[in-house]
């Protein structure tokens, strides 16, 4: 179930372990690459497309948990899938608060390690997604002035056009024009529409005064 | 009614005998025929009806009733064998001939009659007739009765059966009697024997006896009077066997029904016979032995029973009788009862090699005593011999003073006087001779008057003899002289001749009268006086052996030196009666004055031994030994004695008692015989009989019955061959207190040789306190041990899971990749040999870290060695390092360099440390990152001691539980069993060391233990 131009990161200090499940991935036509420690692995260029990491948690030097720490720091969002020979309730919360997709004892079984794979690249590729539609939304956004901005963010609250006037001192006819423009430039036709393309953007809520 | 009898008889176990009528059996009950029947009670209310129809049936044909010894020492022991190894119910019934009262053809047919009818009823499976009136009897009748039964001839001499008995579905055992070798043995012990009183009833199978008996000892009569009484009623043979002449032997045969028609138990008679008999007496068959029997070859009347009884398990399982080899079961190696070989005096090296006695009695705290002090038994002789020669000593003095007497006498009675006298004329020439002195030369008054007597002289002593009457006769002195006269019968006796002048009213001289006297019986007893005076000074000097003598009217004492030196009164001192008393120790007195005046009334002797207490303080125990003698008159009374110091061997002995008493584990000394001889407190204690009531007892008495019945053989062997045998062992079996109970004990027997023979000190020890002490302490040391290793688990969880679980995720990576890669059909071999080349590699890896993991927490004994803390120190380091990470923990450690070493378990010490460390790693939980340390240090402190401390950067200990943390059960943590420290603390302590927590100012814990370096731990 392989995702196109996903890569699969392995990451274990056990060589036996790193050759078994590059095996297993391999079996499940997924391409993957090995790493002896977490260090090499950041040495290499963050891969574009989707990826998954998949991390032991105990090792030598830089630890599974420390990765995951690194990468938040470099706001890099590889999908980490933890692996432990003997781990403990509050590494494992640690690891899931920060996002792992999910946290495997080892000895794991075949089917749940590929899971976790099959839904970290899912959640790889959805990120990669979201992140594309907010691009192309922000863009859009990026096209209306500072006013029709104003008009933009009360009309999506359901303000009428009577209210936004009163709001910012304009006449309601006024806001009407705004409201046009706005529609015209996003390409959208209704408010639910409207509404949706913002959330896309991931607009921080206006701050009420 | 039958099947109910039956099923009561399982249910009760041993008794079943007795629930039969008629039926008697078994005496013995054994543990293993009680279990049987015990089983088989358990079985009965489902299979009662098949376990009675598999019942063997058995008829026992009794020659003379149930109790006719020795005919049912075989019966009994083949019942109880029987019922005993059967390993199944067998069903016993049992008739009798009653021979000795119903021997005619009559009672015979109508015995035929009934048995026929029984037969009906009950059909025996085998048919064992005991004896030979039963043998015959069943031969006889055999057609008629058991035609197709096999029939078990037992206890019979073969003789006696028809030559075809034999032949048709039968065996045999018993004897074939050596009728001459009875008198052999006889002969063997009392070779001068020289009459033989046969003792025999007049029963037809005693008659039938008496004529074989004569038969055989026909060879014998040219120097044996064969006396036999089998035509006396009893009580007349014990009036004969009272007055037997010299040189006797009573040979007891068999004695059923005497002449008169009476019948008799003939162990019974053969005891009464015992009480009377003036001679000894020999018997047949083993079991007579300790009956009053000298002994000799016996014949074994139980062992026929019980090999009996083994031919007939077969037989019932099905052989044929005939098929059995028929067994003569012959006599024993000669025994011999040792009272009755003491009570006739006969010498223990008239009996033949390899002979075994038996009873030898237990006056035996002497003996016993005797050999601990050594030797002492030697001087108890010689004090009776000596006793003995000062009686004749005293009886020389009063013959001495009759001499004296004896001129004062011939004065008064002249001629009636039994003395010789003789008067002589002033011429020297002899008058007169007295009537005596005639009859005492044989010779007529004319031959002896004048010059004549002196032929009657002996040659030698002549010339002295006249010498010196001539002599005296002219100095006109008396005079005493001794020579030798020849009797009538030619002997010459020794005379005593005195002499005195006689003078007439005026003081004319007359002439001479003498009067003489035979001393030679006197002389004879003066040289053997002499020899035994010397031969007393001599064993009273070579035992230190003191002589005294009181007169009692006087209370005048005489001492000899010896008895001077040990009572400490100066040689040659007067010494009182009541100096004498003052010596003795006032608590001693009373008993000693008892013994004295007990003595002196009955005219007896005396021996006590007393305490006397000497000038300067000292004690000193004496043996007394003393015999009043009083003369005829009543005049005096005398007590003579003997006095030894007996100091050291009481002090040995009190030395001995003591150390047996205070020995540890129960003492009781056996004799030959098993019989015993002392015992101390604690087997008192331990068995709940006194001393009394064991000590003369066989050891038997203290084991269970079914311990104590194979115990005569078993304790021959214990004791017969020392050092080959079990002696020297220690032997763990079962003993009986006096209430019943058994109880396990573990038993020493050390062999002493003693002039006394040997003797076994058995030292037993109570194991079912010392099995539940030792089972409750393995109990506690596993628990810990347990409790330990699996709280080190805990411990090692992390690193053993982390370790394990990496080959083993790997493993099921591999073969799932391979089955997937086969799924899809896209694999080639040489991959999937990679494949499963990983999968066995990574097993292996799996296997090893298994052992590895075993081998460290592996149970067993403690190992102790050399071993460095350092070493431990880096190795649990080692194994925490994953669980550290786990807690993201760091260790810091500091060790001391050229840290000697200390002698120990390093399992354990490893435990020690992983369990701190994990504590530390615990108590950091909420701490902050940074400050997740944990530092272990080593330390020498030069003096002996090592310290390893565990410090922490946690909240501390807990206020107010400082003292309790290293409490079994107590923890701080939730999941806590309390036990880690617990543990930890024991583990130290067992090494020689403490352990101490603190908190520490810059926050946290520290924990520290020391240990002393391997030369300061103690042994």
């Amino acid at each position: 179930m392989s995702v196109a131009g996903a890569i699969v990161f392995v990451i274990d200090d056990d060589e036996s372990v790193r050759k078994g499940v590059k095996r297993l991935l391999s079996s499940a036509d997924y391409e993957t690459e090995v790493f002896g420690s977490a260090s090499d692995f950041l040495a290499r260029a963050p891969h574009p497309g989707p990826s998954c990491v998949i991390v032991d948690v105990q090792m030598p030097g830089l630890n599974g948990i420390a990765l995951q720490e690194a990468l938040i720091q470099r706001r890099r969002q590889e999908q980490l899938v933890f692996i432990t020979g003997h781990g403990n309730i509050p590494m494992c919360a640690q690891a899931m608060k920060a996002g792992a997709v999910d946290f495997l004892p080892k000895p794991f079984k075949a089917g749940a390690l590929l899971k976790c794979v099959e839904s970290a690249l899912a959640r790889s590729a959805a990120q990669r997604r979201r992140a594309k539609e907010k691009q192309v939304a922000r863009a859009s956004l990026d096209l209306l002035t500072p006013r029709e901005f104003e008009v933009m963010q009360m009309v999506i609250t359901g303000m009428l056009n009577k209210q936004i006037g009163g709001e910012l001192g304009m006449a309601e006819k006024t806001v009407k024009v705004h409201r046009g423009r706005v529609m015209q430039k996003l390409r959208v036709i209704s408010v639910p529409e409207l509404v949706r393309l913002v959330e896309r953007a991931e607009v921080p809520a206006p701050v009420r005064a | 009614m039958n099947r109910a009898i039956l099923i009561w008889g399982a249910l009760s176990g041993g008794c079943m005998a007795m629930a039969l009528p008629h039926r008697r059996v078994a005496p013995r009950e054994h543990r293993a025929s009680r279990l049987f029947f015990l089983f088989a009670a358990l079985l009965m209310p489902v299979s009662a009806m098949a376990v009675e129809k598999q019942a063997k049936r058995v008829l026992i044909v009794h020659s003379f009733g149930s109790v006719a010894p020795p005919f049912t020492i075989h019966s009994t022991a083949f019942e109880a064998e029987l019922v005993e190894k059967m390993g199944e119910r067998v069903d016993l019934d049992e008739v009798s001939l009653d021979m000795a009262r119903y021997a005619d053809s009559t009672m015979q047919e109508a015995l035929v009659d009934y048995l026929e009818k029984r037969q009906a009823h009950w059909r025996p499976d085998l048919v064992v007739p005991i004896g030979s009136p039963a043998g015959v009897f069943v031969a006889r009748y055999r057609d008629r009765l058991f035609s197709d039964t096999p029939i078990l001839y037992v206890g019979m001499d073969g003789r006696r059966l028809a030559p075809g008995a034999l032949k048709k579905n039968a065996t045999f055992v018993g004897e074939n009697f050596d009728l001459p070798g009875f008198v052999d043995d006889i002969l063997q012990i009392a070779p001068d024997t020289k009459n033989i009183a046969v003792v025999i009833g007049a029963s037809p199978v005693e008659q039938y006896w008496t004529q074989a008996f004569r038969k055989a000892f026909q060879p014998f009569s040219n120097r044996i009077n064969f006396i036999w009484l089998d035509d006396l009623p009893f009580d007349q043979m014990l009036d004969r066997v009272h007055k037997l002449p010299p040189h006797s032997f009573i040979f007891f045969v068999l004695l059923l029904r005497d002449a008169a028609g009476v019948t008799l138990n003939a162990d019974e008679a053969l005891q009464r016979m015992h009480e009377v008999a003036n001679a000894p007496i020999n018997s047949i068959f083993q079991h007579q032995l300790g009956l009053g029997i000298v002994g000799g070859r016996l014949y074994q009347a139980a062992r026929e029973g019980r090999d009996a009884a083994h031919l007939a398990i077969r037989i019932l399982r099905g052989e044929p009788a005939s098929s059995l080899p028929h067994e003569i079961v012959g006599s024993l190696p000669p025994r011999y009862d040792w009272r009755e070989l003491r009570r006739w005096k006969i010498d223990e090296h008239r009996l033949p090699p390899g002979s075994t006695i038996l009873y030898r009695t237990p006056t035996v705290w002497q003996q016993y005593r005797d050999w601990i002090i050594g030797g002492a038994s030697v001087v108890v002789i010689q004090a009776l011999l000596i006793s003995g020669l000062l009686a004749n000593l005293i009886r020389r003095r009063r013959a001495e003073r009759s001499l004296a007497e004896s001129e004062a006498r011939f004065r008064n009675m002249a001629d009636t006087a039994p003395v010789l006298i003789w008067v002589a004329g002033s011429d020297k020439l002899c008058t007169f001779l007295n009537k005596a002195w005639l009859e005492f030369t044989g010779r007529d008054l004319e031959r002896e008057l004048g010059d004549g007597w002196a032929e009657a002289v002996h040659p030698d002593d002549l010339q002295n003899c006249l010498t010196t009457y001539e002599k005296a006769f002219d100095a006109r002195k008396p005079f005493t002289m001794q020579y030798r006269l020849r009797r009538h019968d030619g002997v010459y006796r020794i005379i005593t001749d005195e002499g005195v002048p006689r003078y007439d009213v005026a003081g004319k001289f007359l002439g001479y009268i003498g009067a003489c006297v035979d001393i030679s019986d006197l002389v004879q007893k003066e040289t053997a006086l002499t020899e035994m005076e010397e031969r007393v000074a001599l064993a009273a000097e070579a035992t230190q052996l003191g002589v005294w003598e009181l007169d009692l009217a006087t209370n005048e004492v005489w001492l000899s030196d010896n008895t001077r030196d040990l009572f400490q009164f100066d040689r040659g001192t007067e010494v009182s009666y009541s100096d004498f008393q003052e010596r003795v120790h006032p608590e001693d007195r009373a008993v000693r004055n008892a013994m004295i005046e007990e003595a002196v009334e009955s005219e007896g002797s005396y021996e006590t031994e007393f305490r006397i207490v000497l000038r300067d303080g000292t004690l000193r125990w004496i043996a007394a030994r003393a015999r009043c003698q009083k003369d005829g008159s009543g005049k005096s009374t005398r007590l003579l004695g003997t006095t030894r110091d007996v100091t050291k061997r009481r002090q040995a002995e009190e030395l001995f008692r003591a150390a047996t008493e205070a020995s540890p584990s129960g003492t009781v000394m056996l004799d030959r015989d098993a019989r015993i001889l002392l015992v101390n407190a604690h087997i008192e204690e331990l068995f709940g009989y006194s001393r009394d009531e064991l000590i003369g007892q066989t050891v038997e008495v203290l084991l269970p019955q079914s311990l104590g019945d194979q115990h005569p053989d078993y304790r021959s062997n214990l004791i017969a061959l020392p050092g080959a045998g079990p002696i020297g062992e220690r032997l763990e079996l079962f003993a009986r207190r006096k209430d019943g109970t058994d109880f396990p004990v573990e038993i020493a027997l050390s062999p002493i040789q003693t002039p006394q023979g040997l003797l076994v000190l058995v030292s037993v020890t109570d194991l079912s306190e010392r099995k539940a002490a030792k089972e409750e302490a393995r109990y506690r040391r596993e628990q810990i041990e347990l409790l330990s290793r699996v709280s080190m688990l805990g411990e090692m969880t992390a690193s053993v899971a982390h370790e394990l679980n990496q080959p083993l995720a790997a493993i099921m990576s591999n073969a799932n990749a391979g089955m997937r890669f086969i799924d899809s059909g896209k694999f080639d071999a040489k991959q999937l040999h990679e494949i499963l080349a990983d999968v066995v590699s990574d097993g292996a890896r799996a296997h090893d870290i298994i052992n590895r993991v075993r081998s460290a927490i592996k149970k067993g004994e403690p190992i102790r060695g050399k071993i460095n803390l350092n070493d431990v120190v880096r190795n649990v380091a080692y194994m925490v390092q994953q669980d550290a990470a786990a807690h993201s923990c760091e260790l810091q450690i500091s060790l001391a360099d050229d840290l000697p070493a200390i002698e120990g378990d390093p399992t354990q010490l490893r435990q020690v440390m992983i369990n701190l460390v994990s504590n530390a790693f615990d108590a950091m939980f909420d701490a902050s990152p940074s400050s997740r340390n944990v530092e272990i240090t080593t330390e020498y402190n030069g003096n002996g001691m090592i310290s390893v401390a565990v410090r922490d950067h946690g909240p501390g200990i807990p206020e107010g539980t400082q003292d309790r943390l290293f409490e079994q059960f107590f923890t701080t943590k939730e999941k806590g069993l309390g036990m880690g420290l617990a543990i930890v603390r024991s583990i130290v302590e067992a090494h020689g060391g403490g352990i101490a927590a603190e908190n520490v100012k810059g926050g946290g814990a520290r924990f520290s233990f020391n240990l002393p370096t391997s030369k300061e731990i103690p042994a």
